[in-house]
């Protein structure tokens, strides 16, 4: 009897009679490459750093020229200041206005919580507006965490940065605060 | 009564819908992977609000650390690209940044970096290839020539035994001067040539920028310049940070990131 192609349909690759090609399955055994596929995958799930860090973007003044600052930059009064001493064991200092050794403002004490110095910086600048200026100060044995938390606070309360300033602490305010045992 | 023939089933499962699964996944973590850099240096990070990310490329980092067993903080620097790091090398020793003086050897019984005079000529391509394989720079740029040419591995253990054990190591010259070893950079600034100061990062921030520079000319085109970023831990003291961010700004680089966590915002 003669067999039909049935399964060829229109192709007329095999143009039927006779020759009968053995049909071999397409079908490939994926397991290994599905074993494969999990190894890589699980490997570059490992190695990948999904959470990258964020960083905060600071610009610090120049040491010897004025150049880049803005030439409408308000005159900085030492009487509008908001003075920010940065102190051990998550300790902030701080008082306003001038300091001198004739004059000397009260010092008041606070800390990094939101309850803290963020109060303060809000009040301060909803009070003076853009007539504040922050000078942030800090003594040797404040770290580096304290330093990011301030500028993190400044950023919160979203005070311009060009009002404010990183500054040396004076021998006299060491001694102010050494003196006011706070 | 005839059987109840209960047809067999293959136990084969049809793969195809797996495979495709695993490669989506697999193309996915591909596209998405940037390999964990190897950064021994660990730092406890502070957190901020800021969502800034980190720029990928062409970030110079400086790292400041504290290490609790010597209450002493360090300066490390790093650069990334392999590339970028054996031109930076090459620079350096070429204008004497980074004199090659010694040869070391390391004596492990009395915990002592032996430097001797005689300098093998292939010496400088050792130093070369281990310096562009290390990411950080981890001593000071007087000793970094004589400290590459001890083994990895024994650097590795000379380093965690000066800072996290807080044992001695000592380097001996070959004039019989014994003195203490370190690592991290060295924070001095030295005045030359009037007022112009030097100190290892401002060297190491000139060079970055020759390299900027380099890149752009090369490339043709006017690239971003190399991102400084801090990567500090909490309790590194304020007065290394001021001696860092005296040394930078001596060098006339004033545009910092600071890497930190993230912290919820508040309302």
């Amino acid at each position: 009897m003669a067999e039909l192609d049935t399964s060829s349909k229109g192709g007329g690759k095999h143009k039927g009679k006779g020759k009968k090609s053995k049909k071999m399955s397409t079908r490939v055994d994926l397991t290994p490459m599905v074993d494969l596929g999990f190894l890589l995958v699980t490997f570059f799930m490992l190695t990948t750093t999904f959470s990258k860090p964020q960083t905060m973007e600071v610009k610090w003044p120049s040491k010897n020229d004025k150049t880049d600052k803005p030439k409408d930059a308000p005159a900085v009064k030492q009487s509008a200041s908001f003075n920010v001493i940065l102190g051990p064991n998550s300790k902030i200092y701080y008082y306003s206005g001038m300091f001198s050794k004739t004059e000397k403002p009260e010092l008041k004490v606070t800390d990094y919580s939101s309850e803290g110095i963020r109060r303060l910086l809000l009040a301060e600048k909803k009070q003076r507006g853009d007539e504040l200026f922050v000078f942030i100060k800090a003594l040797d044995d404040a770290n580096y965490k304290n330093i990011v938390d301030l500028l993190d606070e400044i950023n919160i309360t979203s005070i311009k940065t060009s009002s404010v300033f990183l500054v040396d602490v004076t021998e006299d305010e060491k001694q102010f605060i050494k003196d006011s045992n706070l | 009564m005839p059987k109840v023939k209960i047809p067999r089933k293959s136990t084969l499962i049809d793969m195809t819908a797996m495979c495709d699964v695993a490669f989506l996944l697999l193309t996915f973590f591909m596209l998405t992977t940037k390999f964990k850099t190897e950064n021994p240096i660990l730092v406890d990070l502070p957190t901020s609000i800021s969502e800034i990310k980190i720029p990928e490329r062409d970030l110079v980092q400086v790292a400041l650390t504290y290490s609790d067993v010597n209450k002493k903080g360090r300066v490390f620097f790093s650069m990334d690209g392999q590339p970028r790091r054996t031109v930076l090398i090459n620079y350096l020793m070429q204008r004497q940044d980074v004199p090659l003086k010694y040869s070391a050897q390391y004596d492990k019984t009395s915990s002592t970096i032996l430097l001797s005079n005689n300098v093998p000529p292939d010496l400088k391509d050792k130093v070369v290839r281990e310096f562009s394989l290390e990411s950080n720079v981890d001593v000071s740029l007087a000793r970094l020539t004589y400290w590459l040419q001890i083994p990895a591995e024994t650097r590795e253990q000379i380093k965690s035994q000066v800072e996290k054990d807080g044992k001695d190591v000592f380097v001996k010259y070959p004039d019989g001067k014994t003195e203490k070893f370190d690592t991290g950079l060295d924070t001095t600034v030295t005045l030359i040539e009037g007022d112009k100061k030097t100190s290892d990062l401002i060297v190491l921030t000139y060079w970055t920028r020759i390299l900027d520079r380099k890149k752009a000319i090369e490339s043709g085109i006017k690239g971003e310049p190399s991102k400084i970023a801090f990567r500090g831990d909490s309790k590194a003291p304020y007065s290394l940070f001021k001696k860092v961010i005296d040394a930078l700004q001596d060098a006339d680089e004033l545009k910092y990131y600071f890497i930190t966590n993230l912290e919820a915002k508040p309302q």
